[in-house]
This record gives structure tokens, C-alpha cells and sequence, in this order.
């Protein structure tokens, strides 16, 4: 089995001017290459491939552009605005509650990943590093709550949260979204961490560190990309989440972003230039954060899949 | 805590602790290390035998307590409770009466729970097919579809890791707009989908894709939920299939399979374990499908069973809306247990 940091290191593609696969040249000329033909087969599958990637990106394109639209051409079937209506992220900023929902979001995502890694963190060291009696139970859970659904959990939470009378509370979602992706990050932050080898940290024990001081001193910076792969896990998909702020916030300014935006649909006329542009304003800080951190991704999902 | 003092005679404390200490000032000198971090410990307590277990026990309650009630408050509490109010005739105030099975008496006759159930059934068998198949398939393509380069027994398309990202991209997004974007996409008037068929000259294709016919509002749904799900397993599987030793792929090209021969011999028996992982989460996934049906599909086309319990919850009916919810439960229950079943296969250690 391959481990995280060997991953980690070459990329799960293997694209040409890896390092790695520098020194393994001569001794793999025994495989005969074809020849260097131009195939229209290749031509065939790049067509096809770019065209489905269009196919993924067709809807974004639709949402910027409905954005920019302006409100008497929303009905049009032609695809370029006349002129660009940048005014309408300024209008939907005015004219309706989504500051506070952005707000209410970055609250949420902010607590949630905060409260995810000082809890997922000492547990999935600890599950990494030690041989305990449950250990295997306490995986077991870690797993099985991964499959529980939210929508089958809601009413029981809504009770729960009903009887703490803290519906509505900021501190209510960012309870329920810190549970949810605990499970995930407990799971990618063991395996990273298992892959770090005991030796340095006892290394350090016998120059007379602390268990505690090994583990911030050495272990964790070494974790440091798996840490960085829960962490945005963790932020990304609280602010994507729906379902819990649907139900357990009703007041439309302490509902997160994502709710927000779907009241817009509730309304009669449902005013799709204000709604998009409501939604690039959503995406945007993902699709930055999701940008800085797609190689951790890919090898943050190979840690936690293949061990 | 415990009182017994050991008579200080091993090597390593009797430098250090006076022998004449009482029992009561170790006691709590012990009593403080437990919260003290080792530096301010004093060292013959630190020295002592017992600080080790003391700092074993010491992380586990305080590295495993936090993640325990979690788990305890907001997933098995609200789980054992859903269970439990699933036999009641709770409607939202204090009063909840033991209704025994009624609720579920009553879902059994419930014509349209079992439309709802039939739709998420259908999610559930069709969707993960469909999202994994795609998948494994651009995986594939990525990791080992490109021509064979000098010294190379595979390699992937030209600008792979574009395409990754390309298609990773609806996974970074929150299902609730992704199902607002497509609902305009679909949408019948001003829809990006019979803009594109009338432009090309297929005005007879142009359908009501969300509001009409059941079937089409279904197959529709099922293509968003793929469509938004396909980049998370091709950068999973493509990060299993990069995980495979180069050799295997060299020894398989030697013996003179092809790409055909190659996917099915070789990548996909050592990428099993993986896709089985998938698809229990994919189905899990369809099975839920709340956020989509209810934000894109008009309730009246096409509702699926979360989207039953969600309105049951907002007319107050509680105790029948939990025990929806535990049928789901259950339901993703069994299907883990059928894949796991099913889909078990000789581990393959490489």
C-alpha cells in the first residue's frame, strides 16, 4: 500500500517533467515505445474531452452572464447582454437581507473549521498513534456517522436545539456543521498522521521534549497538509451547507448565504439577475480557496483512500 | 486519585523525592499535575512511575472526550431520539403521546410516501451507475489515457490536471445553488438547455424539463446530481489509479494488452476496494437528494422521500416526519450492507 506522503510527493498524475520519474528512464527502455504518429484517435478524445469539460463549465458561464444582465433582458434567448449590468451586485447588496447572510456564513464556516480542527486534531493523533482498547470502534464510529444522512437526523436535532432554545443562534450551526464534518476530518488527519513515522517524535521525547511538545514541535508541521486539507474540507463545505440552516434558523438575517439565496426562489417573481449575482458573491471565496489548495486535495483524498 | 504511595527505592526517584513525604502532599501535587502542563510539573512527580499512566489516561480523556461528545450530542442523540419520537404524536409543542406504531401504520398506507420512496429508489440504484461509470471512465482517461511516451508504460491525456480541476469544480459548490443554476439552465423559456437545441436546429426536442412529465423531471434530476458529483471521483479514482505501481502497467503492456484489456485486468481489480467506497457514499449521496429536488423541481412533478419528510416537518406532523426518517436511515443501512456484500472481492496487497 502506498503510503500518504509517497503520494503525496509524486502526484497522482503522472504528468511529463516529474522529477521522479527522471532516474527510472534507462531502465525501462526495454519497453519499446510506438512511434510518434499522429493519430486522429488522439485529436478524437482531446475533442471530446474539452467538450465535455465545456459541458461542466456551461453552467457558470450561464450564472456570470445571467448576473450581469439587466433586468428588462431577462427573458431574452440571446446570450450576450447588450451592455454589462454590474449595478445589479450592487442592487442586490441594498435591496435585500444577503449581508447578513454572507455574514451569518462567515461566522458559521470560520467556528465550524475552527471547532473542527482543535477537536478532529487531538483525536486523530491520538487514534494514529496509539494501540487502545475501542480503537477500532471509535473508527468504526467515525465512519458510520459519515453515513448518517443530515435530512433523516433534522428532526432530532431541531428537538434538541428546540429544548436548548438556541434555534436561530449563530452558535447552533456552527455546532451541527462542526459534527458533520468532524467524521471527515478525523479520518484524513489519522491516516496523514500514520504515515508520519513514531521514530521522529521518540526522537524527541529522549532529548527530553514533552508527548505534548513532539506533537506540536514535530508531528504537526508534518501533518501540516492534511491539516490544510481538513481545515478547507471543513470551511468549504459549511458554507455550502443548506440543509441544517434551512431548518434550524428561520429569521431570514440569521440564515446563512446559501438559505438566503434560496428564499429569493420563494419569492413570486423570482428576479434571476439579482439571484445569480447573489450566487457568484457565494462562490467566489470558495473557488479562491479551492484554487490555492487542489494539490492538497488530490493527495489529501489519497491519504484518506487508500489506507 | 489513588493514595498508595510506593516506597521510594527505584533508581530513578530516589535521588530526587525525600523520603519522609506524606501521603497526602503526593496526593495532590498529583491532583495539580493533571492539569499541569509537564514543564511546571515538579520532577519528582514527573519522575514517578505513575505519571505515566496518569499521562496516558490524561490523553485519552482529553484528546477523545471532545470527538466522543460530539458524536454523543449531535449524531447518536438526535439519531436515538428521532427513533424514539418516530412512536409519538409529537407536533412541536411539550406533549408527546406513545402512539406505538402507528406512524409507521400510517406511512405503510401512505400512497404518496411510496411515490416519494419509488423516486428515491430509483436515485439510489441509477445514480451512483451512472456518476461512477463516468467517473472511472475520465479517471481513466486521465491517469493512462494519453499516447505512450518514451519510456513510459502510461500516461494521461495532454493537460490532465486542467481537467481535473474542471471537473472537480461543482463539488466545491453548495448543492442549494447549484440546483438554483440549473433550474435556470432547464428552465423551458429562457433555459441555456433549449436555447442551445433551437439554436442548433432541434426546436423539436426543446421539453419542459422539470415541470411536465415525471420521467423527464427524474432523468433530469439525476443528471444534475451526476453532473455535480463526477469530479469528486475522478479526482478519487484518478488518485487510486496514480497509487498503482508503474511495473503492473509495463508487465500488462509486455504481454500485449491493450488499454481495453489493461482497464479491466488490471486497474479496475486494484482500484475495487475504492470504488466500493464510492459508491456506498454516492448512493447515500442520491438518497438524499433533498437540497436539489426541493430548490429545482416543482413539487408537483417529482418529490422524493426527503423532500416528503421535509414537508411533513414544516406542517408540524413531527412524530411522522422521524419516522420517515428513520425508514431512510435504515434504507442507507441496507444498501451499505448490499454493496459491502456484493462487492466483496479478494484484497489485493500491492
Amino acid at each position: 500500500m502506498a503510503t500518504a506522503t509517497q503520494t503525496a510527493g509524486s502526484g497522482s498524475e503522472p504528468g511529463p517533467g516529474t522529477v521522479k520519474t527522471a532516474p527510472t528512464g534507462p531502465v525501462k527502455r526495454s519497453v519499446r515505445p510506438p512511434k510518434r504518429t499522429f493519430r486522429p484517435r488522439t485529436l478524437v478524445i482531446t475533442a471530446v474531452a474539452w467538450l465535455l469539460a465545456a459541458l461542466f463549465l456551461a453552467p457558470y458561464l450561464e450564472m456570470i452572464v445571467t448576473a450581469l444582465r439587466p433586468a428588462d433582458e431577462l427573458r431574452d434567448r440571446t446570450y450576450l447582454p447588450d451592455k454589462l449590468h454590474w449595478s445589479n451586485f450592487i442592487d442586490v447588496w441594498k435591496e435585500s437581507s444577503l449581508g447578513d447572510n454572507l455574514q451569518v456564513t462567515l461566522l458559521i464556516s470560520g467556528g465550524a473549521t475552527v471547532l473542527v480542527l482543535l477537536v478532529s486534531l487531538p483525536a486523530a493523533y491520538y487514534t494514529a498513534r496509539m494501540r487502545f482498547k475501542g480503537r477500532k470502534w471509535f473508527l468504526l464510529l467515525v465512519l458510520v456517522t459519515q453515513m448518517f444522512q443530515p435530512t433523516a437526523l433534522l428532526v432530532g436535532l431541531y428537538r434538541e436545539f428546540h429544548q436548548l432554545e438556541m434555534l436561530n443562534s449563530v452558535w447552533t450551526l456552527i455546532l451541527t456543521n462542526a459534527a458533520f464534518n468532524l467524521a471527515f476530518a478525523v479520518w484524513i488527519l489519522t491516516a496523514y498522521i500514520g504515515s508520519i513515522p513514531a521514530e521522529l517524535e521518540e526522537a524527541a521525547m529522549v532529548d527530553g521534549t514533552s508527548r505534548f511538545g513532539a506533537m506540536i514541535k514535530v508531528t504537526l508541521p508534518l501533518a501540516l497538509p492534511g491539516v490544510v486539507t481538513a481545515v478547507i474540507f471543513t470551511f468549504i463545505s459549511s458554507w455550502n451547507e443548506f440543509v441544517m440552516g434551512l431548518t434550524l434558523s428561520t429569521e431570514p438575517d440569521k440564515q446563512p448565504l446559501t438559505v438566503g439565496i434560496n428564499n429569493f426562489i420563494g419569492a413570486y417573481t423570482v428576479q434571476w439577475n439579482y439571484l445569480f449575482a447573489a450566487s457568484v458573491v457565494a462562490i467566489v471565496p470558495v473557488i479562491v480557496l479551492f484554487a490555492f489548495i487542489e494539490r492538497h486535495v488530490v493527495s489529501g483524498l489519497t491519504a484518506g483512500s487508500v489506507k | 486519585m489513588k493514595t498508595e504511595t510506593r516506597p521510594a527505592t527505584g533508581g530513578q526517584t530516589s535521588g530526587k523525592q525525600p523520603p519522609g513525604r506524606t501521603r497526602t502532599s503526593s496526593g495532590l501535587a498529583f491532583a495539580l499535575a493533571v492539569v499541569l502542563p509537564p514543564r511546571f510539573t515538579p520532577e519528582r512527580v514527573r519522575t514517578d512511575r505513575r505519571y505515566r499512566t496518569l499521562d496516558k489516561y490524561r490523553f485519552i480523556v482529553g484528546f477523545l472526550a471532545l470527538p466522543l461528545l460530539f458524536y454523543t450530542v449531535f449524531v447518536i442523540s438526535p439519531f436515538l431520539q428521532a427513533i424514539y419520537y418516530s412512536f409519538t404524536d409529537w407536533a412541536g409543542g411539550t406533549t408527546a403521546n406513545f402512539v406505538g406504531g402507528d406512524n409507521y401504520v400510517k406511512m405503510w398506507n401512505d400512497e404518496k410516501f411510496w411515490d416519494s420512496l419509488e423516486s428515491s429508489l430509483l436515485l439510489l440504484v441509477v445514480v451512483p451507475l451512472i456518476t461512477l461509470t463516468l467517473g472511472i471512465f475520465f479517471a481513466y482517461m486521465i491517469t493512462a489515457g494519453g499516447r505512450h511516451r518514451r519510456g513510459r508504460a502510461v500516461s494521461g491525456v495532454a493537460g490532465s490536471s486542467l481537467y481535473k480541476i474542471v471537473y472537480f469544480f461543482p463539488q466545491v459548490l453548495s448543492i442549494a445553488l447549484i440546483a438554483v443554476v440549473w433550474q435556470q439552465v432547464y428552465s423551458s423559456r429562457s433555459g441555456l438547455l433549449n436555447g442551445l437545441l433551437g439554436s442548433v436546429g432541434l426546436e423539436s426536442l426543446e421539453q419542459r424539463w422539470l415541470g411536465g412529465d415525471y420521467k423527464l423531471a427524474l432523468f433530469s434530476t439525476m443528471a444534475v446530481i451526476a453532473w455535480s458529483f463526477v469530479g469528486f471521483y475522478v479526482v478519487l479514482f484518478s488518485a487510486a489509479m496514480g497509487a498503482i505501481p508503474k511495473d503492473i502497467y509495463e508487465a500488462a503492456l509486455l504481454d500485449g494488452a491493450g488499454r481495453v484489456a489493461t482497464f479491466f485486468r488490471v486497474t479496475l481489480p486494484l482500484i475495487w476496494d475504492t470504488v466500493r467506497t464510492g459508491w456506498i457514499y454516492m448512493g447515500i449521496q442520491a438518497l438524499d437528494a433533498f437540497a436539489v429536488v426541493l430548490i429545482m423541481v416543482p413539487p408537483h412533478a417529482l418529490k422524493v422521500t426527503p423532500v416528503y419528510l421535509y414537508e411533513r416537518f414544516r406542517e408540524g406532523q413531527f412524530g411522522y416526519a422521524t419516522a420517515i426518517g428513520v425508514v431512510l436511515l435504515v434504507l442507507s443501512m441496507i444498501f451499505t450492507l448490499i454493496v459491502m456484500r456484493i462487492g466483496r472481492r479478494d484484497q489485493i496487497e500491492y
